[in-house]
């Protein structure tokens, strides 16, 4: 199921966010989970990719509570610069009560908005199918490409030459969907396939030689 | 063609009409051309006289100049618009000032008469009487007045710098009578001021002086040359020497109290090393200024500045009023309006908004001299700076790279009077503490001794009344009377002190609800969005009961945290606080942590308050400790959110007994980052912070918390200071005052 993902240092106004999208979400087919933030950046591609986050909701303090360890020591305006390195349309929505703080402001280029907490607790209904459709959109995009990519993969898997110019389609479809296990690029199953079929033949041959050298064809 | 006849030009008499009386703005601007003329002329000293309370009021203007001789009034004197100061620009190394040759005719706005007399060795005393009155007949040509002319028995008073100076063989003295306008004290006082200006201060002290008589008592005032002005702090004198792209300066200190002023050691300074973070983009290299001297005077404006002298602060802030301001001058002469804080333009150095931008006091090696504090003035001359030239469109000069490089020179120079005066502070700064303690003392008896006072009058009030003599008993009445001002004068210094303490219990409210405001914000907008959300779970079919009762019991709990903030900066500031009162220390203390607790807990900011002795009783004005430990409190939360783990407060209380003093010490102690120990002594100032972003790019406190404790701990006679916690690993705020019972 497609996920709208929810990061907030504070439990209750966490909470409140998830109500509110659950609340204001008309499409039931859309799942929403929370998290404290992550103790490191590197951490969100994982948490991502695994509860397929299609669109992120974040809150800019992300570093006032302690939660019994230690608080983070990064603020949401550095999570939205870690995470457009590695997912450049995923769709983020920041939500929080400093949405004057200036480094945030500073990217307001590279959010869909940022919203002030309570204006988001007074109307989510509108704010919640914004940020479902945005998800839907990256998820109508992350679909159709994902499939061209698995064409190639199967196409590759095959034996079939792939050209050029696909091969560069299908790199950059990786890169954009972040796929990290990489199945290689697509020229490496293709000649490895190759490869493989010779080395089949080869066996073939030297299994009929030795055949023959034990008389077993007589 | 060859012409008929010739034909000439003639000039009415109404001209001179036109270019004299009606062209001055004022009476005032017309002694001012009378006087330049004067400093033409090459005079040491100007005497102005202006007698209105006499029989035959007139006004005399006289000079120890060059003085004229008869050919020179033929045909310089009357030959209006001949100047010969166009051929010769330079009298006694001066750049003379008028070049137009009409300010003569500016008497003609003073008075109807006026009696020109001159002496020089060659032709002695001559006199000509010019009567203004003539020009006012239309119709008759100017060459057809004439004037009395004497060269016999003329009787010359010329004016001496001292008694014992010899006389001057030559000078020039102007007799004005049946004067045009009254003239009043503040056309006196504006006079004054205008003279003080024409010509620059610095030089004036030594090269030209102007003495003004005026008024009944005939009040005597030799305008500049003020002992007030030896009252700096700092003064520099420094020469732009092209040459060698160098600064040569000196500079002189006083140390308050002291009359003496020192000559600091000083070395040539490389321009480029002057010129570090300079507003405009300029090259110190490029040789875009000529040779320019830069003479600055710094007066802090405080107590410490008249410490020691006979003045008055009154007389120091009118001395500066009048003076401040950098101004400029070209070949000697003022060029408007640079200096004149009056007016705009006049802070060309824009050292008003240099301020506001950093306000901090002089214990910062970086703060920043007011325009007011500063008395100045940059001396060039026209044939080094030719570009330092007159603006056509408006008054001052042309912005050219070399008026930038002016304005960068200037205000390098102001760096090095402010980094001497930041020395001063620092090293004079244990002094006028101790100093302030004596002074404390002081006042302590004289309240004490005027409380004596009263009591005796009460008595003898009292004993009077009973009199039965009238006149004693009219005495007694206004025994009396004088006892009830000095009570009503005793009772509005109690509502002034009381003002100060809810000022600063304001101030106090307002620091704290910059840094805590914000978690009431949060808690307003949960509030707002969990009463939503409860609502819509229950609209919805089935209602979502378990849910909306969440969001329900997180509304209460956040409406209890905006109710108690609310509750909290109100009783701060209750009337009763401001009354001294015996309380319970503790008890004051615990009150505020209690109220805190919420908003420190929010960002998991443990608070330990296990060690306040509850038991230590002192009379007290509640609002000043509660002032204290919030402004404490605050400080210590901002340093918690430093850290990203163990975040920590301890807040202890206890009995401590001080130079033989029984008192209490109040330490709030935090697990934050600390405090450089090369800050602490300056932490205490008004608009210092060290509450800067992680990265340093903005300023979050208002730099004003510690000062209001600081300011409490000295009304209170106690201590305070700051170190590092052991325990903790932060900082450790400690404050002990005496306890009064």
């Amino acid at each position: 199921m497609a996920t709208i993902g929810v990061i907030d240092d504070r439990n209750e106004d966490r909470q409140i966010i998830v109500d509110g999208i659950n609340l204001g979400k008309h499409d039931d087919s859309w799942n929403v989970v929370d998290n404290k933030p992550l103790t490191n950046l590197e951490e969100y591609p994982a948490w991502i990719s695994e509860n397929k986050i299609c669109s992120l909701v974040i809150d800019e303090l992300l570093n006032e509570k302690v939660n019994g360890g230690n608080a983070v020591e990064y603020k949401g305006h550095d999570l939205v610069d870690y995470i457009r390195k590695r997912f450049a349309t995923l769709p983020i929505f920041v939500i929080t009560s400093y949405s004057n703080d200036p480094s945030l402001r500073q990217r307001f280029k590279d959010v869909e908005d940022i919203v002030e907490r309570q204006v988001f607790g007074q109307d989510y209904k509108n704010y919640a199918p914004r940020i479902i459709r945005a998800a839907q959109q990256y998820l109508n995009v992350f679909q159709t490409e994902l499939n061209e990519l698995s064409l190639f993969a199967q196409r590759a898997a095959t034996g079939e030459i792939i050209s050029n110019e696909e091969q560069a389609r299908a790199q950059a479809i990786q890169t954009k969907l972040d796929i990290a296990y990489s199945i290689g690029t697509i020229s490496d199953i293709s000649v490895w396939l190759h490869e493989a079929t010779d080395l089949v033949d080869k066996i073939e041959e030297l299994r009929k030689e030795i055949e023959k050298k034990t008389g077993k064809d007589q | 063609m060859k012409p008929t006849k010739k034909k000439r030009l003639s000039i009415d008499v109404g001209v001179i009409a036109s270019l004299g009386r009606d062209s001055i703005k004022d009476h005032t601007t017309a002694i001012l051309e009378l006087v330049k003329n004067s400093y033409d002329a090459g005079a040491k000293i100007v005497e102005i006289e202006i007698k209105t309370h006499v029989k035959d009021p007139y006004i005399r203007i006289a000079d120890n100049g060059s003085g004229m001789t008869e050919d020179d009034v033929d045909n310089n004197w009357l030959r209006v618009g001949y100047s010969g100061k166009r051929k010769d620009k330079y009298s006694d190394k001066r750049r003379k000032t008028g070049e137009k040759g009409i300010g003569r005719l500016s008497a003609d706005r003073l008075g109807a008469i006026l009696e020109v007399r001159s002496l020089t060795p060659s032709d002695g005393a001559i006199s000509i009487v010019i009567n203004w009155k003539k020009f006012d007949q239309m119709g008759k040509n100017v060459e057809d007045i004439e004037f009395d002319f004497y060269n016999k028995d003329v009787q010359i008073g010329i004016p001496k710098l001292s008694s014992a100076a010899p006389d001057s063989d030559s000078g020039t003295e102007l007799i004005i009578r049946e004067l045009r306008q009254e003239w009043t004290k503040s056309d006196f006082d504006d006079l004054y001021k205008q003279l003080s200006m024409l010509i620059s201060p610095f030089d004036n002290q030594v090269d030209f002086t102007i003495r003004l008589l005026t008024g009944e008592e005939n009040k005597h005032q030799d305008v500049v040359a003020s002992e007030i002005s030896n009252y700096f702090e700092v003064k520099l004198d420094a020469t732009f020497d092209p040459s060698e792209n160098t600064v040569i300066y000196n500079m002189w200190e006083r140390t308050p109290g002291s009359s003496k002023r020192v000559k600091v050691s000083t070395k040539p300074i490389a321009l480029k090393q002057l010129l570090t973070n300079t507003e405009y983009d300029i090259n110190p290299d490029d040789k875009k200024l000529g040779q320019v001297r830069v003479i600055l005077f710094y007066y802090p404006r405080n107590k410490n500045t008249i410490l020691g002298s006979k003045l008055k602060m009154t007389e120091l802030n009118s001395y500066l009023n009048s003076a401040a301001g950098i101004k400029l001058y070209r070949d000697s002469i003022r060029v408007k309006p640079y200096g004149e804080l009056d007016r705009p333009g006049g802070d060309w150095l824009n050292l008003g908004y240099r301020f506001a931008q950093n306000p901090a006091g002089r214990g910062r090696a970086n703060h920043r001299i007011r325009p007011s504090q500063l008395v100045g003035a940059i001396f060039f001359g026209r044939d080094d700076n030719p570009e330092l030239s007159d603006s056509a469109s408006r008054e001052g000069l042309i912005q050219y790279d070399s008026f930038r490089m002016l304005y960068e020179l200037v205000r390098g120079c102001i760096k090095l009077v402010e980094a001497r005066s930041h020395d001063i502070f620092v090293r004079e700064e244990k002094l006028f503490e101790e100093e302030d303690e004596a002074v404390d003392k002081d006042l302590e008896t004289v309240n004490k001794k005027l409380g004596n006072i009263r009591d005796d009058m009460q008595d003898i009030s009292k004993t009077l009344s009973k009199h039965d003599d009238r006149e004693v008993k009219a005495i007694g009445e206004t025994v009396a009377i004088l006892v009830s001002k000095m009570n009503y004068a005793t009772e509005s210094i109690e509502l002034l002190e009381s003002q100060t303490r809810l000022y600063r219990g304001l101030a106090t409210i307002g620091i704290a609800s910059a840094v805590f405001g914000h978690e009431t914000q949060i808690q307003i907008s949960r509030l707002v969005s969990a009463v939503n959300i409860a609502k819509d779970f229950l609209l919805l079919s089935p209602p979502k009961i378990p849910s909306s009762v969440s969001n329900i019991d997180t509304a209460i709990t956040a409406s209890q945290k905006v109710m108690a903030w609310g509750g909290f900066a109100l009783d701060r500031i209750r009337r009763d606080k401001r009354d001294r009162n015996t309380e319970k220390i503790g008890g004051v203390i615990t009150r505020i942590i209690d109220d805190l607790r919420g908003a420190f807990e929010a960002i998991d900011i443990e608070i330990d308050d296990r060690k306040i002795n509850s038991e230590i009783e002192s009379k007290i004005y509640q609002i000043d400790i509660e002032s204290i430990i919030l402004n404490l409190l605050t400080n210590a939360y901002t340093a918690c959110r430093q850290v990203n783990h163990n975040r920590k407060i301890m807040v202890r209380l206890q009995k401590h007994i001080l130079q033989k003093k029984k008192g209490f010490t109040i330490i709030v102690s935090d697990s934050g980052p600390g405090v450089n120990e090369k800050l602490r002594s300056i932490i205490w100032e008004p608009a210092f912070t060290t509450k800067t972003t992680k990265k340093g790019a903005s300023e979050e406190g208002t730099g004003m918390g510690l000062a209001i404790v600081d300011g409490i701990v000295e009304e209170m006679k106690g201590t305070r200071k700051v170190e590092d916690d052991a325990e903790l690993g932060g900082a450790s705020f400690e404050v002990w005052l005496p306890i009064i019972e």
